[in-house]
């Protein structure tokens, strides 16, 4: 026999599905609507025919074709005067930032918040410092980098003066190390620069997780550990990485997914992206600002979302398999 | 006594209210020929790009349209409008009822074809515009979507007080005589009031690619039926076409290219190779930081266009030192006639469809008036700058830089990069050089092109166009 609801199941019923109902729609428009008519217009080619307007053309797989000619370097496709940024060093420079999270913006977080864990010399200030710039707006913070590296009137040129790896500042004869143009505008120097850019900005956003993560740790374990004579090193490798590794872990899925939405840097220190700094996140939104009927780009994202996928699941798949969770 | 002094109030500011009805002028008010009826307190907005030119002028039009007619006219000005504009018009919001902007020849087309903006058929008649190529601008499927604004010539901005220390009284008119000018510089013990450095020849955006200027002002220059050949091509399978590589690959743009490499000079140096003819910096420089190198002293000469009085206009005050005028690019061929390629497209006027005060018709009065011959007139005098448009040039009251910037246009051709072809249109032909530049300078040799032999350079340029040919050239049909 069907239940019947009293009135405060009702009432209930009605307060919990209608505050989920904007999250839901939220959802439903902007993921699975957004993400279906992606999928969908990549099969598709759209122009623009005189007297019918904007017309819709099945392409087959043509898309994924193009796409895959742009990754192996078959075809530049740009067409909208966007200085080449449609190229294959978006997909070789987006994967380059995976190692870069993983074997050095993570262990460089995870050592700092352990040092401030054991609280060594002066922990208070390097929690601060080294916190602060997630505070400070991505775009200043790029605008500092940029002037800190530019040849005629940042710091680093002058460094490098001094130890007589440059010549004078104007002579274009004897720039020593320093590229012509400065470092942002060689295409062997441009992306390595906007890496030691993202490791100086990585550290401090995680920071916190890691903190926190370990203050929670049982101080019984190490004051045992330390009865055994391990030392902080020994600590390290052997208690806190293990009882942080599920923290580690979402840290890492969440540093590799955001590989494929990687922007700003780019944007912002080669004046819109050259070819040689561009991104795989770059190259749509540019692409798609300029032609919102680019299909190209729908067939990208969708292979981006599919290879990402399989990334990224095999990444935490690794990794939980590496340690076991433990339970404190 | 509470309540009747609240309705007094009430009353009072209702009054106020109904007072406020702006200064519409009646029916027997002159339009002044413009055909403009003055409106009775209407309201239009216009948003405006405000990069180089600025938007000082525009809002200063529609002030005294109000004072005329009686629209208010609001301007909107954003520095990155362009990148906006498509999503404000195709949003399916109410948006701005004018836009001043610059935008790609898909993005406007697109506009066009699906009702995002309307015709503007009737606010300037053809024989109005400046030059033939201005009308075919903006012209889609036998409709005018779009009015252009400024025909501004790009060119060189030299240093005065440089070039008459060196003995000279005019700037090169010929190449080889701006090659041995550069020598001169390069021998000279000049150096910049401002960073104390050695003065270079010349300072130029190796970022930004505004050395694609001097290339296509000396393509027309050398062979200006040619250069329109190229812009105004049409056939869709000129892809597989030997003919259509021609109009690219050719002894003009090779010379060209050649000439340029002269310019830069690549030099071997101790440590690789460097621009002998460039400032420090040159091939890495936004189009901004190389004029500001420019007003800092440290080099001759940049390549800018009419617009840089107004674009830098607070740096001109900090280097107020700095002595600057325009000139042409000078000549490859002396048999001929100066060219400047002119900014075109560049900012352009649309009216939306979906304007949020819904009144078309006044938003066209506004550009009406904008483009008669007292609103040239008064925007050539404010920006230095001449338009897109036949007005009376000979009473203007320009500054020295306005008057050589006119006189670069009255002497040289001018040549734009743009046609009314759907191949045009279609983005296919957009002659992709910005990374050439910096290359050419410092001699550069990759699997893509030997960018010391100009030959090399072109094909590399004309695979690049071919390669994305089908994918492109049904974008418009």
């Amino acid at each position: 026999m069907k239940k019947k609801l009293s009135a405060k199941q009702k009432k209930d019923a009605i307060f919990i599905y209608g505050f989920l109902a904007w999250p839901i729609l939220h959802f439903v428009v902007f993921w699975i609507g957004m993400n279906f008519r992606t999928f969908y217009d990549s099969f598709f080619d759209i122009s623009i025919v005189e007297g019918a307007g904007v017309v819709y053309q099945w392409d087959n797989f043509d898309n994924y074709i193009r796409v895959f000619k742009i990754i192996f370097n078959k075809a530049p496709y740009d067409n909208y005067d966007l200085s080449g940024i449609i190229n294959y060093r978006a997909v070789t420079n987006s994967l380059s930032l995976i190692p870069l999270a993983l074997f050095i913006n993570m262990p460089l977080t995870i050592l700092f918040a352990y040092g401030i864990f054991k609280k060594v010399p002066m922990y208070g200030f390097f929690r601060i410092a080294l916190f602060l710039p997630s505070l400070v707006s991505s775009v200043v913070l790029c605008m500092c980098f940029q002037m800190a590296i530019d040849i005629n009137r940042g710091i680093l040129p002058e460094i490098l003066r001094w130890f007589g790896l440059t010549g004078a500042r104007g002579d274009p004869a004897n720039m020593g190390i320093i590229p012509q143009g400065g470092f942002l505008a060689d295409p062997k120097t441009c992306w390595p620069m906007i890496l030691v850019f993202s490791v100086i900005n990585g550290v401090s956003g995680n920071l916190i997780y890691f903190t926190s993560t370990m203050a929670r740790l049982p101080a019984s374990v190490f004051e045992s550990a330390e009865l055994d004579g391990a030392s902080s090193l020994r600590q390290f490798v052997s208690i806190v990485v293990p009882m942080i590794w599920p923290t580690i872990t979402t840290m890492t899925v969440t540093l590799v997914a955001a590989v494929f939405t990687w922007i700003m840097p780019s944007l912002l220190m080669t004046d819109g992206g050259q070819w040689y700094s561009t991104t795989i996140g770059l190259m749509i939104t540019q692409v798609v600002k300029n032609d919102m009927y680019n299909t190209v780009m729908s067939a990208f994202g969708v292979i981006v979302a599919i290879f990402g996928t399989i990334i990224i699941v095999s990444i935490k798949t690794g990794m939980e398999k590496l340690f076991e969770g433990v339970e404190y | 006594m509470k309540k009747l002094l609240s309705i007094l109030l009430c009353v009072a500011m209702l009054m106020a209210v109904v007072g406020c009805k702006g200064n519409g002028k009646t029916s027997e008010d002159s339009s002044n020929g413009t055909g403009i009826v003055p409106s009775n307190g209407k309201t239009i907005s216009v948003a405006a790009l405000d990069k180089g030119i600025g938007t000082d002028w525009l809002k200063d039009l529609g002030k005294r349209y109000r004072a005329k007619y009686g629209t208010t006219i609001s301007v909107k000005s954003s520095s990155t409008l362009n990148e906006s504009v498509t999503q404000q018009l195709t949003s399916g919001e109410k948006t701005s009822d004018i836009y001043f902007t610059f935008c790609a020849p898909l993005e406007w087309v697109t506009w066009a074809s699906t009702g995002a903006i309307v015709s503007l058929n009737d606010v300037v008649p053809e024989e109005k515009f400046r030059t033939p190529i201005t009308y075919e601008l903006g012209n889609y499927n036998n409709n005018k979507w779009y009015l252009p604004s400024f025909y501004a010539p790009t060119g060189i901005v030299y240093n005065v007080d440089y070039l008459n220390e060196l003995g000279y009284n005019e700037f090169p008119t010929t190449f080889d005589e701006l090659l041995t000018l550069c020598d001169r510089v390069r021998e000279s013990n000049l150096t910049s009031l401002y960073t104390g450095q050695k003065v270079a020849p010349m300072v130029w955006a190796g970022n930004t690619g505004d050395m694609v200027y001097m290339f296509r002002s000396l393509w027309s220059q050398l062979d200006p039926e040619g250069y329109k050949a190229y812009w105004g091509q049409t056939d869709a399978n000129g892809a597989t076409n030997e003919a259509n590589k021609a109009l690219l690959v050719n002894e003009s743009t090779e010379t060209v290219l050649a000439r340029m490499i002269d310019l830069f000079k690549p030099t071997s140096g101790s440590n690789g190779t460097y621009s002998a003819n460039s400032a420090y910096g040159s091939t890495g420089f936004s189009n901004i930081e190389a004029q500001q190198s420019f007003l800092e002293g440290n080099a001759l000469f940049t390549v800018s266009g009419a617009w840089f009085e107004t674009e830098m206009k607070e740096e001109i005050q900090d280097y107020d030192e700095t002595k600057f005028s325009f000139a042409a690019f000078p000549k490859i061929d002396e048999t001929k006639a100066a060219s400047a390629a002119i900014n075109l497209p560049g900012e352009h006027f649309f009216i939306s469809a979906n304007g949020e005060h819904n009144d078309v018709e006044e938003a066209k009065n506004f550009l009406r008036y904008v483009l008669s011959e007292e609103g040239l007139a008064i925007t050539h005098n404010a920006v230095g700058i001449p338009l897109c448009y036949k007005y009376d040039e000979s009473n203007l009251n320009l500054n020295d830089w306005g008057k050589a910037v006119k006189a670069v246009n009255d002497a040289a051709i001018g040549s734009v990069n743009g046609s009314g072809s759907k191949l045009y249109l279609s983005g296919v032909l957009t002659l992709n050089l910005n990374n050439y530049f910096p290359n050419m300078a410092l001699a550069i040799s990759n699997n893509n092109a030997d960018y010391t032999d100009p030959t090399s350079m072109l094909n590399a340029l004309y695979q690049y166009q071919i390669a994305a040919w089908d994918e492109s050239v049904g974008k418009v049909q």
